[in-house]
């Protein structure tokens, strides 16, 4: 009985996924609701979970009740906790949620709903979520050993060595352009910028609250502290009014960009946790509730897709970033779809919070799902909007033009009808001065946010109130993520330096905690100010760098991951992992050599290079956007380099262990009886 | 056999509630709303390092002061400073 009613509620599910992906992909001439997107794609996370996890945990990793993980095994009350699986789902996705789902979704947009939402959907279900559940169970297996160890372990130490420098290049490009989006966010907006500026007092009370007031009370103070951002956020409104205060938060692109670097170097290198920690929280709490607000509104909402399924923009002239639907949507949008970052998180503290093996394939597969679910709400909240106000707020003004007018008829001409009166309309709405040129993904975001939760709550109104509270919730935790992985690779670099020189590796040295610091901020700071100094709007040349380093660690995930299945002697099921490894290796190498050698400037660095050094006037500006592009090239160079290493050698590995030459031994840690189940038992 | 949850702490137990509430009776969904919400709040306790402030204390056998925090601000950011945050 039970297992009819299975069949039958399995059965129902994939009609109305079916129907649901007809609707989104096959209707033509009319606008549909956003509804129709909502219901593919819980339809189709319902499947891939209940059908292929289910398969994959079964049949291809054997997850073992009885075996005892490293949170029971090496229990230690600090890092080592075995927890309750729905908390370690929620702090699991709490720590994959970032801005890459949000705004490549955006970005992606310019393509048309579709190809966007097909590739986030299919490429979580095969790729992302495979990929985030076979690192954690492996690392689970090896007592909660990282991605860069496991490499090194499994495939070689060719294989560790470039897995290092693939995270650390992700990380300086990673860095690089999530400050090129707060720059774009909150250049001229003294709204924006005194909200953000007020989370520094305000994270400094939080901070002495728990340290003196309520000691480890943090929801509490948490909560406070949101409710000081709402109020910042109210009387930002009074500062951008006033003439006399409005000056001194209006800030142009360079100067944001250098107060962001210094940030980051002051994060890094001074300590200023009292800052920075309570800050971390009321980033978190407002994340959570942002994208929670967000769920409910689309819901409540219902809105329909301005944005048709399919632009004129597929054939790669794009002015958002120029390049052809393959492979460029699929390097576009990682995060929500497959994100080699996810690998990071684990293989770091996620498995070492797993009680039972068991719970690796919700937690991993699981929170991957409700990620990419995050992706589909910004891909909502984009084409909520008109098209040409998408694409007006999106374009760069080296594309579009400086003057309303004639970005407004560029757009207009491109088949996306605007008037510079609607923009205008549009941005005193919001209580901006101007929403042209805002390249980066963000406001558009968070216009199409204001739109959704204003029509829910608050009417025009609230508006402004709405669009900046997601422009201080996007450059809040983006704030974080900056200052997070500014200190991430200095302790990286300062590991790796250690070996040659030891007093460079001691984390508490202060000459080499500066050195390092410099370091990796000047590595970012560089991209960032080229992206901001950019007539093109950096986003076009940095964020498909991004998509590439992180689809390229993805690669090296599954690479760790396909050679590990070979060594477990798991050859027939393969597949779950080649596929996407495959179609990952198809698209980066594709994406990486179009951005090389691509005849079209727009597109290639090289290209671009040539164009400026034969039409410009010879001067100090052209030949530094020369330099640029030539070093964008041999970035994008050295990571395909890289990632051949690691293809090669595991492929190598591949043919040894299949032809029976190397023994297949997996490195895992040896088995142990879990006392769980004698507990439950009992 | 079913891995019974744990709830309201990482080390306490409670009564196994996740997925079995289908086909029950509505009052039964209604009882569990407490277990879902305990599951909740242990979420954000953890998130918000509150959980592992509560395990601090315990593990070095002390009560929560103003000198105890500042003890696990500084064992906890440790920890905290080398995990990258997501994209």
């Amino acid at each position: 009985m039970k297992t009819a009613l299975r069949i039958v509620l399995g059965g129902t599910v994939a009609i109305l996924a079916a129907l649901a992906l007809g609707k989104i992909a096959l209707d033509r001439g009319e606008q549909i609701n956003a509804m129709w997107m909502v219901l593919a794609a819980f339809c189709v996370y319902f499947l891939g979970y209940r059908l292929y996890s289910k398969f994959i945990a079964a049949k291809l990793l054997v997850l073992d009740a009885q075996r005892a993980t490293p949170a029971e095994r090496l229990d230690n009350g600090r890092d080592f906790v075995p927890t309750n699986k729905w908390v370690v789902f929620g702090h699991h996705f709490a720590a994959i949620a970032g801005p890459g789902p949000l705004v490549g979704p955006v970005l992606a947009a310019q393509f048309g709903y579709l190809p966007g939402t097909i590739w986030i959907l299919l490429g979580a279900i095969f790729g992302g979520c495979v990929q985030d559940f076979l690192i954690l169970l492996f690392s689970v297996r090896r007592d909660g050993k990282s991605l860069t160890e496991m490499a090194r372990e499994e495939v070689g130490r060719l294989g560790g060595f470039v897995a290092y420098l693939a995270i650390i290049s992700i990380i300086v490009i990673l860095l690089a352009v999530c400050a090129l989006i707060v720059v774009n966010a909150l250049k001229a907006s003294p709204w924006g910028v005194f909200t953000i500026a007020m989370t520094v007092p305000i994270a400094l009370f939080m901070g002495f609250y728990l340290r003196h007031l309520r000691p480890g009370k943090v929801l509490e103070s948490s909560a406070i502290g949101f409710v000081l951002v709402l109020l910042a956020i109210w009387v930002g409104r009074w500062v951008s009014h006033n003439p006399l205060v409005s000056p001194w938060f209006s800030w142009s692109g360079p100067v944001l960009a250098m107060v962001i670097i210094v940030y980051g170097f002051a994060a890094s290198a001074l300590p200023v946790w009292l800052l920075l920690a309570p800050r971390d929280y009321l980033s978190t709490f407002v994340k959570l509730g942002t994208i929670g607000m967000l769920a409910l509104g689309i819901v409540a909402l219902r809105p329909t897709l301005h944005m048709p399924p399919l632009t004129r923009f597929v054939d790669g002239s794009g002015p958002i970033f120029a390049g052809k639907i393959f492979p460029f949507a699929f390097i576009t949008i990682a995060c929500g779809a497959i994100s080699g970052f996810h690998s990071l998180i684990s293989s770091g503290t996620t498995p070492k919070m797993i009680r039972r093996e068991p719970e690796t394939r919700m937690v991993g597969y699981g929170a991957m799902m409700a990620e990419s679910m995050v992706a589909v709400m910004a891909m909502i909240a984009a084409c909520v909007l008109q098209p040409g106000i998408y694409f007006a707020i999106n374009s760069p003004a080296g594309i579009v033009g400086k003057a309303p007018e004639a970005a407004a008829a560029t757009v207009t001409n491109w088949g996306f009808p605007v008037t510079a009166e609607g923009m205008r309309t549009l941005a005193q709405s919001v209580g901006e001065e101007t929403l042209y040129n805002r390249t980066g993904g963000a406001p558009a975001f968070a216009v199409g946010m204001a739109h959704i939760f204003s029509s829910s709550l608050g009417g025009q109104t609230l508006m402004a109130i709405w669009y900046h509270f997601a422009i201080m919730f996007e450059a809040l935790f983006i704030l974080t993520v900056l200052d997070a992985g500014t200190r991430v690779g200095r302790f990286m670099i300062q590991d790796a330096l250690g070996h040659v020189w030891k007093p460079i590796g001691r984390t508490s040295w202060y000459p080499s905690i500066l050195a390092t610091s410099a370091l990796i901020v000047a590595a970012w700071g560089y991209f960032l100010w080229q992206g901001v100094k950019d007539p093109l709007g950096g986003i076009n040349s940095l964020w498909p760098l991004f998509g590439i380093a992180n689809q390229l660690l993805a690669t090296v995930a599954l690479c760790v991951a396909t050679t590990i299945v070979i060594k477990m002697g798991k050859r027939r099921f393969v597949a779950v992992t080649l596929v996407p490894l495959l179609w990952l290796v198809a698209v980066t190498f594709t994406a990486s050599w179009h951005k090389i050698f691509d005849a079209n400037p727009r597109v290639g660095f090289l290209a671009h290079a040539r164009q400026l050094g034969s039409s410009a006037v010879p001067s100090l500006e052209v030949s530094r956007m020369i330099l640029n592009d030539r070093l964008d090239a041999v970035v994008t160079g050295l990571l395909i380099f890289l990632v051949t290493l690691i293809l090669a050698e595991s492929v190598l590995l591949w043919s040894r262990v299949l032809s029976g030459r190397q023994a297949a031994a997996v490195k895992e840690s040896p088995f142990v009886m879990t006392r769980f189940a004698a507990e439950e038992q009992g | 056999m079913r891995t019974q949850e744990k709830a309201s702490s990482a080390q306490g137990q409670q009564p196994r509630w996740c997925g079995e509430m289908a086909g029950k009776p509505y009052s039964s969904i209604l009882a569990g709303l407490p277990q879902v919400a305990a599951v909740l709040v242990s979420l954000l306790k953890e998130i918000f390092d509150e959980s592992a402030y509560d395990r601090f204390l315990e593990r070095n056998q002390i009560s929560s002061s103003t000198m105890a925090y500042a003890a696990f601000r500084e064992e906890n950011d440790q920890l905290k400073a080398q995990r990258p945050k997501c994209c």
